[in-house]
């Protein structure tokens, strides 16, 4: 357990100290008078319960509470502007408080057997709440000022991280260990100070951007939506999208997206909605390694995510543009069929040039073949003077993957913004909020490696 | 051992109390608002906050419409430029309702929705950000007022050298002219405005046009008197000199006597009648007495320049006549504009030649925006004669409030409305020979006549100086073909390619545009405002 209190020339007005408590603790069931003796002990080896607690701060930069004017040159002098981007002198740091609770367990399946022997398993709930989030979102353009950095809100994530590891089969010349991996996480904005109860990003999905609100997931997208059914009912009107008189000028698809009939364009709505909770269901990776007596290693390592999404602008822009080879793709429209350029245009065109559409949100769950490794170490196979060690490592990475992504890689991650965060132009930053856009983003690659592990 | 440990414990609970203040640390990197109290700061945020934070930086930009004096809105909705990129909706602002063509074919607006003003309405969201064409007017000149109220506030606590009143009076008259003219412009665009005087804070009380106007009076008003007491001397001069860009000051920019001042005040005081009245209810006998007394052929304005590191202006980007240039220019002269010089009119030749081929946009961005014509960079070299656009360094003069060309012909459509129709006529001669255009309209002609020359020079005498839009809407040009808006025998050019004569264009624009969204979200309308939406179309 212990304290921590800060003073910094970065804190708010005032300087208050900060402090941030921690503590953590744990508690042994397999250590308990009884268990030695009992039945159990023989399969459950070690039983553990943990918890802990800590807060923790991240301090304002060293200037952003201090009001600055800027210099901008103006023929043969310099002038003084107002900064688009105004610090806050009453800016406070942002406070996050995280509490866990987990549990690891060591069992011995099938004793005095080759199976099974050593499987540990340990599982951790966590959940974490951050207050006063610096960010600088908008104030009304009346005053004068862009934007002011303050502490705008609150987050809170929490999520379920598991692990399982087993020596699978073990005999003197050959093991196979395995280890398993689960993850799920999810992460909502909890409150917004003032500002209308929203704070708008600039995201590089569509022109539309990352709308945060109280009450919603992080990284949600705001779009138009096509429709898959004439006669969809709009969630906040609770009347159908398409006029009921209308209906009949409208037909599905034969992709399965509502389109006018004599336009052949797509329908999409007015208005933006949210695409859903970006997200993924879960993440686990699978680690196998085997071992053949002492000069052989073999291993493999596949992860798979689950329910991803993935915002797909780079064919947003090849839509546009006309590049993209499902231009040449012929469906049918009302009983025509041709690979009709005016759906694909109005695609991108339809309601807003470059809008953010559900069209191009996109699947993007995939099952990878992360990593396969042979190892062999030619010192232990044959006896060579002066080496300990002389192992040859083939190494490939990313080698398969299986995902309904239409993209070059359900991976890749635009994250960079390009355009104004908070406010700012031209502040490149991996922002937070940017998950899930492909945007000419550069794919993972396959690799392959060879290396050479030597020992004298 | 027990005080030994509280004796430490009290020299480190002081040494903590005692940092406390070092912890107390200015920012040594850039220069703090204290920094403006002095009289070389004021001086330089006189300068910059009003051309920079006025007319420059903002929290959004977009290269394609670029900084405010670069924007299209104005010139788009006036028909006097065509634009087909979609940045900021700007290629469905200035796409008409429909056209019928000579075959009376109807060509109707691609874009979605088709009506402009439902456009408007459905776009004006917060979440559109940088991309609702109504957030930057009044983002720009909302920051102007701020800039010139933190002068006002400010400006008397400053020691200056030399005359202090005087220099103390140049930069309130200097804030008082900006305000006026701030709100000028929010007046004569958006539906209700605020106002605001105090630099730190703003208010959620909307006032309709009306009040706009009257706050915009009142400033203008505040700056002649402040004027009126102050003698010309060298540091009225030397003030005047560093606030505004030595760049600007050349041509028919640089430091103007009061009495200068004043007539350019009442060209913007006349300027607000006419833009802010239909024909029918303008009142011709304020304008006639305000510009009588406005801006003389000799008398200096204000202007922009561009300087080779585009400080404020670029050379070859920062005004709309820039960016319409050349053949493959972002913003495309409209076939209307071609079509409004009179016959033999020089400063047609002089400007606009011939694409090589026929420029058709994208046929689902717009429908009236096809054109055969570019303007041409620095003029095609005839003598004597006025040339649009330059883009060398320093060359374009941009007026950026009133001008002697736009302050004649208010006086001469003021003469032909009262019925002083020869009146009028010399007037407009006049800018036509003083733009070397070698036209001239006779004497004798009828009310009806002259109002059409008049109309026709306001549109290529004033081209690209930001009035197209207001003379299209008070003349009701914008509104619905059915009550007498629209353009008939227009030119258009079809998808085709066909060149259309007597093509009629119903544009059915939004007159005032309704407050933004970016605004509204943050500073909601308190009870009791003005309507914050335009009810009509």
């Amino acid at each position: 357990m212990g304290i921590r209190s800060d003073y910094s020339s970065a804190y708010g007005k005032g300087s208050k100290p900060f402090t941030f408590p921690r503590g953590d603790a744990y508690f042994r069931v397999s250590g308990l008078g009884f268990w030695d003796n009992s039945g159990i002990s023989k399969i459950l080896l070690e039983w553990k319960f943990r918890a802990a607690y800590g807060k923790a701060g991240i301090q304002p930069y060293p200037f952003d509470r201090y009001q600055t004017v800027t210099a901008h040159p103006v023929g043969g002098t310099n002038g003084f502007v107002f900064p688009t981007s105004s610090a806050n002198s009453a800016l406070n740091v942002e406070v996050s408080e995280e509490k866990e609770f987990g549990t690891d367990m060591t069992f011995n399946v099938l004793d005095n057997t080759s199976w099974l022997n050593n499987i540990t398993f340990s599982g951790t709930y966590w959940k974490r709440s951050t207050a006063n989030a610096i960010y600088a979102p908008d104030v009304a353009p009346s005053t004068g000022v862009g934007t002011i950095k303050n502490n705008s809100f609150g987050l809170a994530s929490n999520g379920i991280q598991a692990s399982l590891s087993a020596r699978v089969y073990h005999t003197g010349n050959f093991s196979w260990n395995l280890t398993t991996n689960f993850a799920h996480q999810t992460s909502k904005i909890t409150s917004i100070l003032g500002g209308g109860g929203q704070v708008v990003v600039t995201s590089n999905a569509g022109s539309t951007n990352y709308v945060l609100k109280p009450g919603e997931k992080i990284g949600q997208l705001f779009g138009y939506l096509g429709l898959h059914d004439v006669g969809t009912i709009d969630p906040y009107t609770k009347t159908p999208f398409i006029a009921p008189a209308d209906q009949s000028k409208y037909s599905v698809a034969s992709n399965g997206w509502v389109v006018e009939n004599a336009s052949k364009q797509p329908y999409f709505t007015p208005n933006l909605y949210s695409f859903g909770d970006p997200n993924p269901k879960f993440n686990m990776s699978f680690i196998n390694d085997f071992s053949f007596k002492s000069f052989l290693n073999f291993g493999f390592q596949f992860d798979w995510i689950n329910g991803a999404h993935m915002y797909n602008q780079t064919k947003e822009w090849m839509y546009r543009d006309g590049i993209h080879s499902d231009y040449e793709k012929p469906i049918t429209i009302n009983g025509e069929t041709g690979a009709w350029t005016a759906f694909y245009r109005g695609v991108y065109a339809q309601v807003s040039r470059n809008g953010t559409k559900n069209y191009f949100y996109e699947d993007a769950s995939f099952l990878r073949l992360r990593n396969v490794n042979v190892a062999l170490d030619f010192a232990k196979l044959f006896t060579i003077p002066g080496f300990r060690k002389l192992q040859l490592v083939l190494t490939g990475r990313n080698l398969w993957t299986k995902t309904k992504y239409t993209g070059m890689d359900p991976e890749s991650n635009s994250g960079t913004t390009n355009g104004i965060v908070g406010g700012q132009v031209g502040l490149a930053n991996n922002t937070a909020w940017d998950r899930g856009t492909d945007h000419n983003s550069l794919p993972n690659f396959k690799s392959y490696q060879v290396g050479l592990n030597i020992g004298f | 051992m027990k005080s030994k440990i509280f004796f430490l414990t009290m020299v480190f609970a002081g040494v903590i109390t005692s940092c406390k203040d070092q912890l107390d640390v200015k920012n040594p990197n850039d220069p703090t608002t204290s920094t403006l109290l002095t009289e070389k700061g004021m001086t330089k945020f006189a300068l910059a906050g009003i051309y920079i934070n006025g007319f420059h930086d903002l929290k959004f930009y977009d290269g394609v419409i670029g900084y405010f004096w670069a924007q299209p809105f104005h010139e788009i909705m006036g028909d006097v430029i065509g634009e087909e990129a979609a940045n900021e909706y700007i290629n469905q602002v200035g796409a008409a309702e429909n056209v019928t063509l000579d075959n009376s074919t109807v060509v109707p607006n691609p874009g979605s929705p088709s009506h402009q003003p439902a456009l408007l309405r459905a776009i004006n969201l917060n979440a559109n950000q940088g991309n609702n064409p109504g957030f930057y007017e009044w983002g720009y000149m909302y920051s102007l007022n701020h800039s010139a109220n933190f002068i006002l506030k400010n400006v008397d606590a400053v020691k200056f050298t030399g005359d202090q009143t005087t220099k103390v009076g140049v930069l309130k008259a200097w804030s008082y002219w900006w305000k006026g003219y701030a709100y000028s412009r929010i007046a004569s665009f958006y539906y209700a405005g605020l106002i605001i005087d105090n630099p730190d804070a703003t208010n959620g009380d909307y006032k309709g046009k009306a009040d706009l106007l009257a706050e915009a009076e009142k400033n203008f008003a505040s700056c002649e008197s402040t004027l009126a007491g102050l003698t010309v001397n060298g540091d009225y001069t030397a003030i005047l000199k560093a606030i505004i860009p030595d760049f600007c000051q050349v041509g028919k920019g640089g430091v103007m006597d009061p009495a200068m001042w004043v007539r350019n005040i009442n060209t913007m005081r006349a300027r607000n009648l006419l833009v802010n009245n239909p024909v029918a209810s303008t009142p011709w006998d304020q304008i006639l007495t305000l510009t009588t007394n406005g801006i003389t052929s000799s008398d200096l304005v204000f202007t922009g320049r561009s300087n080779g590191t585009a400080d404020w202006l670029s050379p070859v980007s920062g005004t709309v006549a820039a960016r319409a240039t050349g053949p493959a220019a972002g913003y495309r002269p409209s076939e209307r504009l071609i079509q409004d010089f009179q016959p033999g009119d020089k400063r047609l030749s002089n400007n606009f030649s011939l694409l090589p081929s026929v420029w058709i946009g994208n046929r689902d961005r717009g429908n009236i925006f096809n054109t055969r014509w570019q303007l041409v960079e620095g003029g095609n070299g005839m003598a004597g004669v006025v040339v649009y656009s330059n883009r060398t360094v320093g060359g374009q003069e941009l007026y950026i409030a009133g001008s002697w060309e736009e302050n004649q012909l208010m006086m001469a459509e003021a003469n032909i409305n009262k019925g002083n129709v020869d009146t009028g006529i010399t007037q407009i001669n006049a800018v036509r020979t003083a733009q070397g255009s070698n036209i001239s309209s006779a004497a004798g002609l009828s009310a009806a006549a002259a109002t059409t020359q008049l109309r026709s020079e306001r549109r290529v005498g004033l081209a690209f100086r930001n009035l197209s839009f207001y003379d299209a809407r008070r003349w009701g040009v914008i509104f619905h073909k059915a009550s007498g808006g629209g353009r008939t025998g227009a030119v258009v050019v079809d998808n085709t390619g066909h060149v259309n004569t007597n093509a009629t264009i119903d544009y059915q624009f939004l007159d005032y545009w309704d407050v933004p969204d970016n605004e509204l979200a943050y500073n909601p309308a308190a009870p009791g405002s003005a309507p914050i939406k335009n009810p009509n179309n």
